[in-house]
């Protein structure tokens, strides 16, 4: 599914700080199938632009339209994964993953069948039965992932998903994520602060900045796939690294880069 | 398992041990101090004659029906009063002022009130437990983690949904923990008031003794709500075991 933001807009009104503009002129396009990122420093606007298209925040301004329709808050169809994994504890990882289609009324034989399927794509046969805080978090957060593609959704939302995992699991679970997209064909908006994890994952990188929160770049990553760890040594990989690292540095921390000079 | 419970038991018997060695040697009367055998003649000479039976059935229904009563009430206030700011800031300060007073301070208004009979126990017991149960509540569904409810919500779910899947079993461990201190604590206050005003229940039994000086029978009649109150937590904790499976292994503790 194709989707679009155009001219997003958030002010918040906070009692004591008065308003506050957090997102602003924010436009992004995504094409169908396309797995797309946001970089930029922390505190500049990503969780809240994530959870605006997915419905779990109300926009101020602009239009978010998936395949030209203005979604609004009733329908289903973007699902998002969180740092913090958002799992249930009291439900085993097979209830976990079955969740969504039970609160939509998807029978029982049904939904067994569409945990299977899941279970399978994220490599956790033998666990169905496990309750999350018998999972280690690499394990925890691709429960995550497969509890969102069990909503089938158009459009899989990931807020800094693999933050919290140490280097090596975290590894694994964007190659993880690679193969998921490539089975499913679903259009990833992926949200980071890493700039090696957007490049080494993305289609596109869009790069924010902040105060106000909007899109300052979109760099376009033309490495092949399937990708392996070791693209990360290539000198275009290194180029396109610094060259993003370079726009984010140049906007936020302009009296340090003066300091260095 | 096994030696944890040999363990467990080897400070009881040697209290026995000490008490029936001091009723025997020492010149304390049997109405200051009874020894273990005959207060345990008694508790089975009340166990054969129905006596303790019937007023263990009058007392548990008293406690169970006020507790019923006061937690269920507790239960569904507290997830409205956690969940509503409107409803926290109107019953903030009533709730913290009320919980401040002593529950069994109340008994005699109650009395006065309701009279000795049934209704005004079942009423100060469903009181006490009220209070024991809406404050965990508040707290439980207050603390629910918003990253559960955010995912519930980006699946689709409705008001009412996340309210009964994530809310509630969220807050089940809160709730519970206050579940468990009305139900011990329901049986204390009737025992309680069943020794200032009544003429059956177990409280009153103690208080009859009392008045007979029948010490055998009062310390029976310890050693019978002892019993009690043991199994009834013993049941809360195993019901907490059935009820929320996933924190096998992780001790609820109140
Ligand atoms: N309800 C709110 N009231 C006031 N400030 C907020 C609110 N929500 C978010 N913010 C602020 O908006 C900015 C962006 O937050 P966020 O989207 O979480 O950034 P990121 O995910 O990029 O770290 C932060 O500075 C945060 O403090
Ligand atoms: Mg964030």
């Amino acid at each position: 599914m194709e989707m679009n933001v155009q001219n997003l807009k958030k002010v918040v009104n906070n009692s004591k700080l008065g308003s506050m503009t957090i997102l602003a002129d924010l436009n992004i396009r995504i094409t169908a199938g396309e797995f797309v990122s946001v970089v930029g420093p922390s505190g500049c606007g990503k969780t809240t632009l994530l959870e605006i298209v997915a419905g779990l925040q109300e926009k101020t301004e602009g239009n978010i339209m998936i395949d030209n329709i203005p979604i609004d808050k009733s329908c289903a169809n973007r699902a998002i994964v969180f740092q913090q994994y958002g799992l249930f504890p009291w439900l085993t990882v097979k209830k976990n993953i079955e969740y969504g289609p039970k609160i939509r009324g998807v029978s029982r034989a049904q939904r067994r069948h569409i945990s299977r399927i899941y279970i399978e794509m994220v490599g956790l046969e033998g666990f169905e039965t496990h309750y999350p805080h018998e999972l280690s978090g690499g394990m925890q957060q691709r429960v995550a992932l497969a509890r969102a593609m069990a909503n089938k959704p158009d459009i899989l939302l990931l807020d800094e998903p693999f933050s919290a995992l140490d280097a090596q699991t975290r590894e694994n679970c964007q190659l993880e994520l690679l193969a998921l997209w490539r089975k499913t064909h679903v259009t990833v908006l992926f949200v980071t602060h890493d700039i090696g994890e957007a490049l080494y994952l993305s289609d596109r990188v869009f790069v924010m900045s902040a105060h106000p929160g909007t899109i300052q770049a979109c760099i376009p990553v033309d490495l092949e796939r399937p990708r392996i760890p070791s693209v990360r040594m290539t000198s275009s990989f290194y180029q396109k690294e610094k060259l993003i690292r370079n726009m984010i540095g140049n906007r936020n921390n302009i009296n340090e880069n003066k300091v260095l000079a | 398992m096994k030696t944890k419970f040999w363990h467990s038991i080897v400070l009881p018997i040697l209290i026995l041990i000490v008490w029936d060695l001091f009723t025997r040697f020492s010149t304390i009367s049997p109405f200051i101090l009874p020894d273990p055998l005959s207060i345990a003649i008694k508790f089975i000479e009340n166990m054969k004659n129905g006596e303790f039976f019937s007023n263990t059935m009058i007392s548990l229904k008293r406690s169970m029906g006020g507790f019923l009563v006061g937690s269920f009430l507790g239960i569904a206030s507290g997830i409205l009063i956690g969940w509503s700011t409107f409803w926290e800031h109107l019953t903030d300060l009533l709730i913290n002022f009320v919980r401040s007073v002593p529950k069994t301070a109340l008994a005699p208004l109650f009395i006065v009130w309701f009279g000795i009979g049934d209704t005004s126990k079942i009423l100060l017991i469903a009181f006490s437990s009220y209070f024991f149960t809406v404050i965990p509540t508040i707290e439980g569904v207050k603390n629910v983690d918003t990253i559960l409810v955010k995912s519930a919500q980006s699946m689709g779910a409705g008001q009412w949904q996340i309210m009964t899947t994530v809310i509630l079993p969220a807050s089940l461990p809160s709730i519970f923990a206050g579940i468990r201190l009305a139900v011990t604590t329901s049986l204390l206050v009737l025992v309680m008031v069943e020794i200032i005003a009544g003429n059956d229940g177990l409280g009153f039994m103690l208080e009859e003794a009392r008045g007979n000086l029948n010490m055998a029978t009062m310390f029976a009649t310890l050693l019978l709500l002892g019993i009690l109150g043991y199994a009834l937590d013993s049941f809360m904790q195993f019901m907490g075991k059935i009820l929320m499976p996933w924190r096998k292994g992780k001790t609820i503790s109140v």
